[in-house]
């Protein structure tokens, strides 16, 4: 059914309803077929020239969101609420239609679902079947719907066929995203329609309803509202993430201030050492100094370490322990630990400075074996000390890739989370019935 | 806004490259000496 209206432009006119008197105003005389008189709500039948009482339905339509009369603009034209059906899948999962008329644009559809709405067009064409998906144009339409009885519940106002309480139809449905494409099929016709999401505001400029409700789950074809965030802030942190890196390979030099070895107290007590002078140019730099035992066996070494400055003795301290400990048990042999350790001072300002080494070795008394590793004859215990500066900002930049990304991640959570409780209302679903 | 957001990281970033500062570092911190529980934790 061709839903532009050819000229002339259908003329308002008026007739008295033979059921309660009331004088009914048809907006689309010579294309409306039906209406429903405003006053009793009678379905007449106003396609002859003696109006003929089809259904009295005194039930009031005074809840409509949009009352019938109602004007608005909607995309620059200007259309009038002249019908209204409230439709329900066999009295589950309720929707409303309400049929605009502009004398010179013809018929549009407004189908409020749960407090979204969407903006109908009935079809002159009939899309073609790719798989069981559809294609209209250039546009592809995902099965969503299939198999479903749309029944009307309520009707209000005038259309331009002929339509009852209790009409059925059955119906599917396919959907882009922010777009839908319906099908309709009784025993003599089928019709296609394409309606298109409204944004909340469009709605409530156009008819000022209250358009502020969250569909949840989401409508079938409501784009996600993260989706575009997703895919926009993609390339800009990707950006912000490449040239972080590139500024963090050109700063991340490292020079070597010292690297020696000091011989460790077999009998355990503490032994402190003193390495400097250890000059550091850049106003401010990282230090590093790196720790290696490789005789350390079943226990562990306490280094406390005291950069000290020398022009003013301030200090920057730190304390590591290196441990490594080995063993049998039931499973088979065991070992944790290292035997290498290194604590990162940062933020240290230019100067010269000393580094002050205490350390002590510990045996563990639980190891299987009795030997003691400070006392081993072939290997007298030492510590590997490599003192440098600068290197890598690892941890600092793997901070910044951390904001940078969670706020893409969030979306990203949320846009799966949308989406999977938008697919899941789908007779198509993973899991679903069909 | 969010080239915004990634503009103010990134210049946190550049601040902390430039004081070379981090929040991993040991320096600073008192060592914990005597609290440190040392041994294997193996089972």
């Amino acid at each position: 059914m061709p839903a532009e209206a050819a000229a002339p432009a259908p003329a308002a006119t008026a007739l008295t309803c033979p059921s309660c008197g009331g004088t009914v105003a048809i907006k689309a005389a010579g294309y409306s077929v039906t209406v429903a008189c405003s006053y009793c709500g009678s379905i007449l039948d106003v396609s002859r020239p003696e109006v003929r009482l089809i259904a009295a339905y005194h039930e009031a339509a005074s809840g409509l969101a949009i009352p019938l009369g109602t004007r608005g603009t909607l995309r620059g034209v200007e259309w009038e609420a002249i019908g209204y059906l409230g439709r329900s899948e066999n009295g589950n999962y309720a929707w409303e239609e309400y049929l605009l008329f502009n004398p010179y644009h013809g018929y549009r559809w407004l189908i409020a679902t749960r407090g979204g709405w969407s903006l109908g067009e009935q079809l002159t064409v009939v899309p073609s079947r790719v798989g069981r998906d559809m294609r209209l144009g250039n546009e592809r339409y995902g099965a969503f719907f299939a198999n479903g009885t749309a029944r009307v519940d309520y009707v209000f106002g005038e259309f331009y066929w002929r339509v009852r309480r209790g009409d059925r139809v059955e119906t599917a449905d396919w959907v882009r995203p922010g777009f839908m494409l319906s099908r309709e099929a009784d025993g003599n016709e089928v019709s296609w329609s394409r309606s298109e999401m409204l944004a909340p505001q469009e709605i409530a400029r156009a008819f000022g309803v209250d358009a502020s409700a969250r569909p949840w789950p989401p409508l079938p074809h409501q784009p996600s509202p993260h989706r575009a965030f997703v895919r926009q802030s993609a390339p800009v942190a990707l950006l912000a993430a490449a040239l972080l890196l590139v500024v963090a390979i050109f700063a991340g030099g490292r020079t070597t201030l010292y690297s020696g070895t000091l011989p460790i107290a077999a009998d355990g007590s503490s032994r402190e050492v003193t390495i400097g002078p250890l000059s550091l140019g850049r106003s401010y730099q990282p230090v590093t100094v790196s720790t290696r035992i490789p005789q350390l066996s079943n226990g562990w070494v306490d280094l406390d370490y005291m950069l000290v400055d020398r022009s003013n003795q301030r200090s920057f301290t730190a304390y590591k322990a290196a441990e490594r400990y080995s063993g049998y048990d039931s499973d088979g042999s065991w070992s944790e630990g290292s035997d290498a350790t290194a604590a990162h001072f940062a933020s240290v300002p230019r100067g010269d400075y000393d580094l002050v080494l205490e350390h002590t070795a510990n045996q563990w008394t639980g190891a299987q074996n009795s030997g003691d590793w400070r006392r081993s004859d072939f290997s007298p215990p030492l510590i590997d000390v490599h003192i440098s500066s600068g290197g890598f900002p690892t941890g600092i930049l793997f901070l910044a890739f951390l904001l940078i990304g969670l706020p893409i991640g969030y979306a990203l959570f949320q846009h799966l989370r949308f989406e999977g409780a938008r697919v899941g209302e789908s007779d198509f679903a993973p899991g679903g019935d069909d | 806004m969010f080239a915004l957001w990634c503009m103010g990281v990134a210049a946190a970033f550049l601040l902390a490259i430039s004081f070379a500062w981090s929040p991993f570092a040991d320096s600073g911190r008192a060592g914990p000496r005597g609290v440190l529980v040392t041994g294997p934790t193996h089972k």
